[in-house]
């Protein structure tokens, strides 16, 4: 019945899209050389980074090293990468090498193909790469056995930007207490003061947004992280693994360390909910563009984004540390480099860490990995070890698409001190984390976490209540996505 | 003779002629209706991931589970909120417009045309549109009520309005398709009943509730159901829109669906969100019967 299943499912998809045509048996030479299908996601090649990359491809087409691989690269961006990536895979007409969204990984095993061996068999150093980027690449099979689907592109932290054309505006005129130092917002309650003071009225209604409070749901995960707290258990031996960290007794949320800092952060929100710091409309990068907002979230990737707006001068910083601790409604200001009762440090500037790897694209059905598939698996490794390890290629691509490398011990490049935004964000890199890489994490955070926030901001419960709907709601979508409820 | 000289007697060959030529549109049929609903069903008793990679036969767990989901029941008293916004604007709108547009008045055809260009453009691309005039900062229509001197509107910022808004959306999509079938009704109406009505001293009012609306009933009811089901399947719009929120106040089963299926760490939910379009598809069949069972009550 399960063959059947995929028999109908990969015919209908064949039927449907006949351009897909089905899994080929010879593969495609252009001068020589093998064609190999690069697929990106939209959201990454999209506009501004697109023209860049597709550029970086036919540089390294021209390369002497490809030369001797003997391949051609076709750079194809697709939108929803992973529900095209299936479909594809379906009727084995799969990319051969795919930039792939590192927190999609766990889902779509079965889609890309398996490098240890080929790690294994080439030594390539691990420890070359960022941490953190690499083990987002890594999914744990069911006896414990750690698979690695690709090796770190790039890294993509996100961050608050700031207009600094703004800030230099208010301080004009201003005592030295009252100015808002750009170099100095690395807390909350700095974050918080900025934005009060940045946010501009007429009457009641709010003209230019201190900061971008209407998608703080969004950045849940990097204001928890910045406590240096968590979401997720991700301790595989934990009998809880996958579950929230979040207490049930709420007598233990002012001393579970890791509850507190979930709950310090819904505290955080409260507050910049009811300071009133932002129109309901300056969410986007429309607004910030515009300097209708001072303050908002955005990745590495931003500055490209609004390369057309009017806004020019604006600086990155990463989301500040936590130093306020909350009981109800009552803030205490703390120290973030000090540890909490239980040793765990308080807060630490840092945050979400995205970004991409380069994987191999491979056919659902086993009849589709022919020969000819082998082929361009083969080849489509020499491409990714050439583009991740080779030390003057990684810079060739890093440079022309203006990213930060996964390559740590290449971030100190001279490159990365010329460059304004990408020179500040990269000392704090080692504070950024990774999104857990656990089943119905993203459903987790959009259907959950963000819906419970959005009532906090509606004001129509309290952080209490939505870290207990966190913990509840959250446990319960957790189990039954991982199947264990 | 003839019976000895064909295989086949002239009936059966007649009949079977008649089964070969709508043979393509039933392996159609058979192909993309029926057996993927088929298996569908036969998914919901396991799980698994879209992939079928692991499947664990879980009889009906994903059918209790379905029971107990929260968010599932959130988003079916979501979409039973917006269809009872959505289906009788949608149907008097359409009526209206159908009405308005039934005359012989010089450039009547440009409007015709014009209300019917949203339902050929794409939800995405509306949507997307929608999004910017609905902007509660700088969106067309909230500069509109600032003018006018009426306080702005929170449109799809807030759960408040957002199924509104989402509903406003539709409906503008929507109507210019219903408003070609009602046309088509009107201008089928004999002539002469009105006339007739006309000799005997009803005036239009009376006219358009006493006879064109009895006579349209068979075309208002088609209407009403296919309306209905689309209202059940409500998605593109959503998803460009809203994504389901603010605080999931827009999240419809189909959306919810298509999460479990193929929204990124999704994990083993394939199974599970046949089970939820298998609900849903009994909820729509149900409504289906009741409106069905109401026209034909009401052409007795």
């Amino acid at each position: 019945m399960r063959k059947l299943l995929i028999a109908v499912v990969a015919a209908v998809l064949m039927c449907s899209c006949t351009a897909c045509g089905g899994g080929t048996s010879k593969n495609t030479y252009e001068d020589g050389k093998l064609v190999l299908k690069v697929w990106a996601p939209d959201e990454y090649a999209g506009a501004q980074v697109k023209a860049k990359f597709q550029k970086w491809i036919d540089d390294l087409n021209a390369r002497p090293e490809m030369e001797t691989i003997g391949v051609k690269l076709k750079f194809q961006a697709v939108q929803q990468m992973p529900t095209t990536l299936n479909t594809s895979a379906m009727a084995g007409n799969q990319p051969d090498l795919i930039v792939w969204d590192r927190f999609a990984t766990p889902s779509n095993t079965q889609v890309l193909y398996p490098l240890n061996d080929l790690i294994a068999r080439d030594g390539i150093d691990s420890s070359a790469f960022m941490a953190e980027a690499y083990n987002e690449l890594t999914v744990y099979d069911k006896e414990g056995n750690a698979v690695q689907y690709g090796l770190p592109m790039n890294l993509d932290p996100w961050g608050i930007y700031i207009n600094t054309d703004i800030v230099n505006e208010y301080n004009q005129g201003k005592e030295a207490s009252e100015q808002i130092d750009v170099n100095d917002l690395g807390t909350w309650t700095k974050v918080l003061d900025a934005a009060k003071k940045l946010t501009v009225r007429k009457g009641s209604e709010i003209t230019r947004s201190g900061l971008n409070t209407t998608s703080a749901d969004g950045q849940f995960f990097s204001f928890v992280f910045t406590g240096a707290g968590e979401l997720i258990n991700t301790d595989r031996n934990s009998p809880t693994y996958g579950d929230t960290v979040l207490v049930s007794d709420v007598s233990q949320i002012q001393t579970d360390s890791k509850t507190k800092r979930v709950y310090d952060t819904l505290g955080f929100f409260q507050e910049l909910y009811d300071a009133k710091v932002c129109n309901t409309g300056h969410g986007g990068e429309d607004a910030f563009g515009n300097s209708l907002c001072a303050m908002t979230y955005g990745s590495i990737y931003f500055p490209q984004k609004i390369a057309n707006y009017p806004a020019k001068n604006y600086k990155m910083l990463p989301y500040p540390a936590r130093d306020r601790s909350y009981a109800g409604k009552t803030a205490t200001v703390i120290k973030p480099n000090e540890q909490d009762a239980n040793g765990m440090l308080n807060g630490q500037a840092g945050g979400m860490l995205g970004g991409y790897g380069l994987a191999i694209g491979q056919p659902k059905n086993k009849a589709h990995r022919n020969a000819a598939w082998e082929e361009r698996v083969a080849k489509a490794w020499e491409v990714i070890k050439l583009w991740t390890t080779d030390d003057e290629i990684n810079r060739l691509f890093f440079t022309a698409t203006e990213s930060i490398t996964a390559r740590a011990d290449l971030l100190s490049d001279e490159y990365y001190s010329q460059d304004g935004i990408m020179k500040d964000i990269i000392p704090y890199l080692d504070n950024y984390k990774m999104r857990p890489s656990v089943a119905g994490y993203e459903q987790f955070e959009a259907n959950i976490c963000r819906s419970e926030i959005q009532k906090l901001q509606e004001g129509s419960q309290n952080a209490l209540t939505t870290l207990a709907a966190i913990r509840d709601d959250g446990n319960t979508q957790l189990r039954q996505a991982q199947g264990r409820g | 003779m003839r019976s000895t000289r064909y295989l086949l007697s002239f009936k059966t060959r007649r009949n079977l002629i008649g089964y070969l030529f709508v043979l393509p549109a039933l392996i159609f049929f058979v192909v993309f209706v029926l057996l993927p609903l088929g298996l569908s069903v036969y998914l919901s008793f396991f799980r698994t991931d879209m992939f079928f990679s692991e499947m664990e036969f879980i009889k009906f767990a994903n059918y209790t589970r379905v029971f107990h989901d929260k968010l599932y029941w959130t988003s079916v008293r979501n979409i039973l909120v917006y269809t009872v916004m959505a289906v009788p604007l949608n149907v008097a709108f359409s009526l209206l417009l159908a009405a308005l547009v039934n005359s012989k008045l010089k450039g009547v055809k440009v409007f015709r045309v014009l209300y019917y260009l949203p339902s050929v453009t794409s939800a995405v691309a509306a949507s997307t549109v929608w999004l910017w005039l609905m902007n509660p900062g700088y969106g067309l229509l909230n500069t509109m009520l600032d003018a006018v001197g009426l306080p702005s509107a929170t449109w799809l910022s807030h759960s408040s309005s957002a199924l509104f808004s989402v509903t406003l959306v539709t409906v503008w999509q929507g109507v210019g398709a219903n408003m070609v079938i009602f046309l088509a009704a009107l201008q089928n109406m004999p002539a002469q009943v009105y006339e007739a009505a006309r000799i005997d001293g009803a005036n239009k009012f009376t006219i358009f509730f006493r006879m064109t609306l009895p006579l349209i009933a068979p075309t208002m009811f088609f209407i009403l159901t296919m309306t209905l089901i689309g209202a059940f399947q409500l998605y593109d719009q959503v998803y460009v829109l809203t994504s389901g929120g603010p605080a999931n106040s827009t999240m419809t089963p189909v959306y919810l669906i298509w999460q479990n299926s193929f929204g990124t760490n999704a994990g083993p939910q394939a199974g599970y969100a046949a089970a939820q379009s298998f609900v849903l598809f009994v909820m729509i069949m149900a409504v289906t019967i009741v409106v069905r069972r109401l026209d034909r009550d009401n052409t007795k």
